[in-house]
């Protein structure tokens, strides 16, 4: 039985993250009936324009009224409601859950929660969810998931979830993408703590998905005891790097990770990516209902 | 102790300290990226900051060793008076030291590099009487050149302009009294080597006290030798026809050794007397020569000089005494005189003997003497041009060698910077010479291996005229068909007759004049007061004179370097 405590959503919470709706500039053609107004009109319900008839049009669309007020034969024109395919691209890699415990697992459990919401809001407004838990690979690939009725399926799964390994985004996106699949949503939920971030995000572009990145963080992987001479080992990758306690040593390690984060941030800004940080002291209603709006949701009902 | 006792405890020291030192805790963390990224960042920093440091060092360091090296000027003090540096001028100074040695104006040259390197930084210098202060790289120049400026001034009382010291440098021999405001701190600096050396002292006619037939000549010789050994001299009188007397010496040193000669049976003209001692450091004093005035036909230093100060437009007048008027008229030299318009010649024959009739009486005046194919005992008293001289007559700062078999050879060396060679190319010039031995007096102006092809002598304003000898036979020259001959020639018609810079300076150094006869030779090479030179001194005359680095060069460099390492430093690269 999976624990579903790290998912603890009020119903009240629920009903709110049920009035959203995932952001996208685009949904492209094909897929199934859905939520989202398409790139492109069609046959959908809501009236949207006129354009002159061109041989071939479908008569049926012939707007009779127009043609005896002006004498032109005018074809209505309808928008198109389609399905959103989204990709969630969960980062798992050891980094996220350092150490032993529940107070090591703040990171992971946080990524989790956010993948959980963003499940639920994406099912909610019948879209295709695909959850990608990756470290140095790809691991299962769960979805696509279609219909309300997946998300206990989707947190079930991402209860059962455990931490490994080293970070390859760049390894990730090449497995998840390599058969083709069709332009969507991608969302990247990860510490990017890794070598590998730029690179995987860099695979991504030629793609042409929106892309989110939703960068989790803890305050904790920032505090180090350096009152002496400390050899830090990496949690993933176990290489040792040997520091020289200094007085501001970690008042410049935050300056660092902000300059990080602010690389990456201008990085997606530069490709009209969303860009969200996500610290754990953070909660996750807050996140939700206030970071995460801003990016990459909106009241969609 | 021994040496490896504290050795080994510094060793044990060091290894305790490295032993005790505390391990480092190891802390895991979630990902060491954003550590290696602060520390990259640091050493960035750092590495800029070091390379920042190293280029301001480097051009600092470079600045400053330009401006050490070489002691820009407009760094230094100007305050306070210059050092004078006075050179006694007198002929000794010329004298070697033994063994070859460099001369004694040369040992004095380098003890003044020596005071003028260790003089207190921003010091000027003065040099004799000039006046204008020098820095130290511009009076280390001088000196380190030609020390011709420094020995050819006749003045033995100079007035030093004033100065914070005097450093007069001299052997103690010459009347050499630098006139030196009162109360300034003098130094005078020997550069006395005794040497051994023998010369004539005297050497003149004197009316005939026993007989009344002819004259008699006194001649004198004066032997000197530090180490109190005899002096071998070998004595040989000669007139214009040949050696009459040949005669060998030994003279204890400081002996006088005095001869009354004869002249009754000498052929008419001029006497010489030659003196050849072994280990001999002063040549100036071993040839001496009279003209009997009580003889007949003695004509081949007759001649006067009729324009010694002239203006360049004027024609000179050149009289050629030719052992044969007749070959020289067809010869190359006279068509190259004819050529040059500037120039007006007469030929008279030469006085061959005492049986030979004379050349006509009275000479013509004359501006330049050419002698072509013969030369006379004495040279004459105005400036010489020696064509072809017999080998065996001493001519034109050339003496007769042992060995002076004729050899065709070519032209490999030559002064082309000299007046005498403007517009004259003679490298490769194929000729036919004898061994000759030059006059240290005298400049090779070409040389062919190690002969003397052309000699020019310049001796000092009012000492004696100039002389210019061409060593070879024009006639069996190439140079005879080429344009440079006449270039050569015009050349020497100035350059014979060029007046003396400084012709209001005496002569009278004290020493013997060949041409001005004085009633009172001397030979004083050691008759000094001053004490000798130490040996210790002479050990390193022979180190490289080093010459400063002009400041602008070393600028230029520090300007490179500074120049690479911004490159370097900007491209990311190390040294």
């Amino acid at each position: 039985m999976a624990d579903h405590s790290v998912f603890a959503f009020e119903p009240a919470f629920l009903a709110r993250l049920e009035r959203l709706r995932l952001l996208t500039r685009r949904v492209p053609a094909g897929g199934f009936k859905g939520e989202h107004r398409a790139s492109h009109l069609g046959s959908g319900l809501e009236f949207a324009d006129y354009r002159p008839y061109v041989e071939g049009d479908d008569v049926r669309h012939l707007d009779w009224r127009a043609y005896l007020r002006f004498d032109r034969l005018l074809l209505r024109m309808f928008e198109e409601h389609g399905d959103l395919a989204v990709y969630i691209l969960l980062d798992c890699s050891h980094s996220m859950a350092p150490t032993p415990g529940s107070s090591g697992r703040r990171k992971f459990d946080a990524a989790r929660r956010i993948a959980a919401a963003l499940t639920y809001i994406a099912l909610a407004t019948l879209d295709r969810v695909t959850l990608a838990p990756y470290s140095g690979h790809v691991h299962q690939v769960l979805g696509p998931l279609h219909g309300s009725r997946q998300v206990w399926r989707a947190l079930d799964y991402l209860a059962n979830l455990d931490t490994g390994g080293e970070t390859h985004l760049d390894r990730t996106v090449r497995e998840v993408f390599a058969a083709g699949r069709r332009r969507g949503l991608v969302i990247v939920i990860s510490d990017l703590l890794s070598d590998t971030t730029e690179g995987g995000l860099d695979l991504l572009l030629p793609l042409r998905h929106d892309v989110a990145v939703i960068q989790v963080t803890d305050h904790r992987d920032l505090e180090a005891p350096l009152d002496r001479d400390t050899t830090l080992v990496d949690s993933e990758t176990g290489d040792s790097l040997r520091i020289h306690g200094a007085p501001n040593l970690l008042h410049r390690l935050e300056r660092e990770a902000e300059a990080h984060r602010e690389e990456i941030r201008a990085r997606c800004t530069a490709r009209g990516w969303s860009f969200i940080h996500a610290p754990v002291e953070a909660s996750f209603e807050e996140l939700a209902l206030g970071a995460l709006r801003r990016g990459l949701l909106s009241r969609g009902r | 102790m021994p040496f490896w006792i504290p050795l080994g405890v510094a060793a044990l020291l060091v290894l305790a300290i490295y032993l005790i030192r505390p391990t480092a805790q190891a802390l895991p963390v979630a990902s060491t990226v954003l550590w290696r990224r602060l520390l990259a960042a640091r050493k960035r920093r750092r590495d800029r900051l070091r390379w920042l440091l190293s280029l301001l060092l480097a051009t600092a360091v470079a600045g400053l060793l330009s401006v050490a090296a070489s002691r820009a000027p407009w760094l230094q003090p100007g305050g306070g008076d210059p050092i004078a540096l006075a050179f006694d001028p007198s002929p000794t100074m010329q004298a070697r030291l033994p063994n070859g040695g460099p001369s004694r104006i040369e040992l004095a040259a380098a003890e003044a590099r020596r005071i003028v390197a260790a003089a207190e930084a921003g010091s000027r210098f003065t040099v004799n009487a000039d006046p204008t202060p020098l820095t130290s790289a511009e009076v280390l120049a001088l000196l380190s050149g030609p020390l011709e400026t420094l020995s050819n001034v006749a003045d033995t009382e100079p007035a030093i302009p004033t100065a914070r010291r005097v450093h007069v440098f001299t052997d103690g021999i010459g009347p050499f009294t630098p006139i030196i405001d009162p109360g300034t701190e003098k130094h005078t600096v020997s550069v006395l080597v005794p040497a051994r050396n023998a010369g004539i002292v005297r050497f003149a006619t004197r009316p005939p006290a026993t007989r009344a037939t002819g004259p008699e000549a006194l001649l004198e010789i004066l032997a000197t030798d530090p180490a109190g050994g005899q002096v071998p001299v070998e004595l040989t009188v000669a007139d214009s026809e040949t050696i009459r007397i040949r005669r060998q010496l030994e003279l204890e040193p400081g002996e006088r050794f005095t001869a009354l000669i004869d002249l009754g049976s000498f052929a008419p003209g001029a006497v010489t007397a030659r003196i050849e001692t072994p280990g001999d450091v002063f040549p100036l004093d071993d040839r001496a020569g009279l003209i009997d005035a009580h003889a007949a036909n003695t004509r081949t230093a007759a001649f006067s000089p009729a324009h010694r100060v002239r203006a360049p437009a004027d024609q000179r007048r050149i009289v050629v005494i030719a052992r044969s008027p007749g070959s020289f008229a067809g010869s190359a030299a006279a068509l190259a005189l004819e050529a040059d318009v500037s120039v007006d010649v007469a030929t008279v024959r030469a006085a061959t003997g005492a049986d030979d009739p004379p050349p006509e009486d009275p000479l013509p005046a004359a501006d330049i003497a050419t002698f072509h194919r013969t030369a006379p005992a004495i040279p004459p008293a105005m400036p010489a041009l020696y064509l072809d001289p017999p080998q065996a007559v001493a001519a034109g700062g050339l003496s007769p060698a042992a060995e002076a078999p004729l050899s065709r050879r070519r032209i490999d060396r030559t002064q082309a910077s000299h007046p005498l060679l403007a517009g004259v190319s003679l490298l490769d010039l194929p000729v036919v010479l004898a061994a000759r031995e030059l006059d240290p007096r005298c400049t090779a102006l070409a040389s062919a291996g190690d002969r003397t092809a052309i000699a020019a002598c310049d001796p000092a304003p009012a000492s004696g005229p100039r002389s210019l000898t061409i060593a070879f036979d024009l006639d069996h020259s190439p140079l005879a068909q080429r344009p440079d001959l006449a270039a050569l020639f015009q050349n020497a018609a100035a350059w014979l007759t060029e007046p003396p810079a400084r012709s209001d300076l005496t002569a009278d150094t004290g020493l013997q004049n060949a041409i001005n006869l004085q009633a009172d030779w001397a030979t004083r090479i050691n008759d000094s007061t001053l004490d000798p030179v130490p040996t210790d001194r002479l050990s390193d005359l022979d180190r490289p004179n080093r010459r400063p680095w002009s400041w602008r060069t070393l600028a230029l460099a520090g300007l490179l370097f500074a120049s690479f390492e911004a490159i370097t430093f900007f491209r990311g690269l190390t040294l």
